[in-house]
């Protein structure tokens, strides 16, 4: 017989816990001091869940003995185990398979935590604390972001209440300054053969239709020219109120060809304009002014006044047709 | 439902289904993934079309269907399981296998919708595990789940990554020894403890009331989790609920003894 090693005689000094049990965690031995604190007695108990506190079984039912039957090895897990009398008394647990055993047998190693265990419970109070602190700030600023998103929306449609007409819902003077501006910045009106053009737009005789139908017709007629008009346009284009009956419409990348067209579709949709259906069509008078014939293809200002002279000289000529204006200063 | 939706919700929650027959649907426990049912579900491979899945969090369930506010209550697990019944359930219904807190999630599915569900077999149910003497006895006082919670921020780390190493060196190759690991019991330890938090302090209790659909519950004589009184409770309370209790001494027999489950399954099946 070889002689015991000296290690043996050692084993219950381990300043730790060593079970055995079998496959299925009942105890076969046990050593280590830790036993003795425990006040652990192999014959006393049968199941290694015995040894564990209510939560840590738990952990070790839904956790550790899946793994321990998949894989035969569980690693550096934190437990507490159940002292006599009231109490816990953390640690770590690594456990391992000794597939040279009878049937799978089980080594499972209790590594006293207690120092672990309080600096621990310290991190873990500075984590929540952080991760809290963390929710917070994240709350604060979903806050912020809303409040700046409803600003901003605020904004927006404030922008779109001062550049809106509101009787007829087209854009104004401002919308059509900024629909220019647009084509500005975005280079479209610098050196293009047709950077664009402009109607002057005004319906004849409207104070007649006003004086002898009332404002609220005269009202009327206005939204559905403003329809007419949007029916009339391309889809980059821009139509606005000026005011009283006047309107202006942008057409960007748009020469003589598309601005006569355009202007022709307006007086084909205003005689389908009646303010009663006994009454006259309504028909139009349209200043066309082309930005190419001007030098300073910027100035929106002189824009307006040729294409307002160019009406002029359709009124001048007897109403219900369309002028053009000539090239330079109006 | 259209052929989109029911993929998108087969890669939300990684449902595995397969084979043909009658419908079993496996629902898989806390801290764990449908990894679990790896021993039962070859004993119904040849009869039954088997789906299983993991719930938004564990296993290989799409991260981003997690969310942090449904799934802090069992009814957000609830949506899962519903989700993936009707995705898979035949118009006649599906026989649920569910485990532990699923057994929870499925009595609440079954009461929201009775027609996914035909029969209900519950595997360690534990509806309410907090004592409320003296009429109830879950097992558990509140200050031990707390101490539960407490024990998994100290495990952090180690609870889904101490479990990645495992099944190398098993068999069946470096292909299938990566698979195992990676769904085996893996779960996001924010999510793991979400779970833990809506497992361990939810009651269900007044939502039993509600099922109308049969059961099965199968208890282990000796269960740390589930008390053979919260079987006996239940099948009070659930209309035609029959009750077996296999000789098991903890939680998950299914891993433990699968031959009694599948028995007991069986027995189930054919009747």
């Amino acid at each position: 017989m070889a002689p015991e090693s000296p290690l043996a005689a050692l084993m219950p000094r381990l300043p730790a816990l060593v079970v055995v049990t079998d496959a299925e965690g009942r105890l076969r031995a046990l050593t280590g001091e830790c036993a003795d604190t425990l006040g652990l007695d192999v014959g006393a108990l049968d199941d290694i869940g015995a040894l564990f506190t209510r939560a840590a079984a738990i952990f070790l039912e839904t956790h550790l003995w899946p793994t321990l039957r998949r894989s035969g090895r569980i690693d550096e897990v934190y437990v507490s185990l159940a002292v006599p009398g009231g109490g816990r008394w953390p640690c770590l647990l690594s456990v391992r398979r000794d597939d040279d055993g009878p049937q799978g047998r089980l080594v499972w190693l209790f590594f006293p935590a207690g120092e672990r265990d309080r600096f621990e419970a310290e991190l873990i109070a500075a984590r929540s604390s952080a991760q809290r602190m963390a929710e917070a700030l994240e709350a604060a600023n979903r806050r912020l972001q809303a409040q700046a998103d409803a600003e901003r929306e605020r904004n927006r449609e404030l922008d779109a209440l001062a550049q809106t007409d509101p009787l007829t819902g087209l854009g104004n003077r401002r919308a059509l300054q900024s629909a220019f501006e647009d084509g500005l910045r975005r280079g479209e009106l610098d050196a293009a053969p047709e950077p664009g053009a402009l109607l002057m737009v005004d319906a004849d005789h409207f104070k007649s239709v006003n004086d002898r139908w009332g404002h609220d017709v005269g009202d009327e007629v206005l939204v559905r020219f403003a329809a007419k008009l949007r029916a009339s346009i391309r889809r980059s284009d821009c139509v606005v109120r000026l005011g009283g009956e006047e309107f202006a419409v942008w057409l960007p990348c748009a020469g003589e060809e598309v601005a006569g067209r355009v202007a022709q579709g307006i007086h084909e949709r205003s005689t389908r304009l009646r303010p009663a259906p006994d009454a006259e069509p309504i028909t139009v008078s349209i200043g066309i002014a082309l930005l190419s014939d001007q030098a300073d293809r910027t100035d929106l200002a002189l824009l307006l006044k040729r294409a307002d002279g160019a009406l002029y000289a359709a009124k001048s000529g007897g109403r219900n047709r369309t002028c053009r204006a000539g090239p330079g200063s109006a | 439902m259209d052929r989109d939706r029911i993929t998108d919700i087969a890669s939300r929650h990684h449902v595995q289904a397969h084979g043909v027959g009658p419908v079993l649907v496996y629902a898989h426990g806390f801290g764990c993934s449908q990894g679990m049912w790896d021993a039962i579900l070859p004993a119904f491979a040849g009869t039954h079309r088997q789906v299983a899945f993991d719930y938004a969090g564990a296993g290989r369930a799409d991260p981003a269907a997690f969310d942090p506010v449904r799934h802090a209550r069992l009814d957000g697990y609830a949506d899962d399981l519903i989700a993936v019944c009707r995705a898979f359930a035949p118009p006649e219904g599906v026989t649920l296998v569910a485990h532990s807190v699923s057994c929870s999630i499925g009595l609440l599915a079954a009461a929201r919708e009775p027609d996914l569900f035909n029969d209900l077999v519950l595997l360690g149910p534990n509806p309410c595990f907090v004592n409320e003497p003296p009429d109830y006895v879950g097992g558990f006082e509140r200050t031990d789940l707390e101490a539960l919670l407490d024990l998994m921020d100290r495990n952090t780390m180690g609870w889904a990554d101490t479990l990645a190493p495992i099944v190398a060196g098993e068999g069946g190759g470096p292909g299938v020894a990566g698979r195992l690991s990676e769904s085996f019991c893996s779960t996001d330890p924010v999510a793991a403890r979400r779970f833990a938090e809506a497992t361990f302090f939810a009651d269900n209790r007044e939502d039993v009331a509600r099922v109308r659909t049969r059961s099965l519950v199968l208890q282990h004589r000796h269960d740390a989790l589930a008390p053979l009184a919260v079987g006996r409770w239940l099948q009070a309370r659930l209309p035609d609920c029959r009750m077996e209790v296999l000789d098991v001494a903890g939680h998950c027999a299914h891993m433990s003894h699968p031959h009694l489950v599948i028995d007991a399954l069986r027995r189930r099946l054919g009747a």
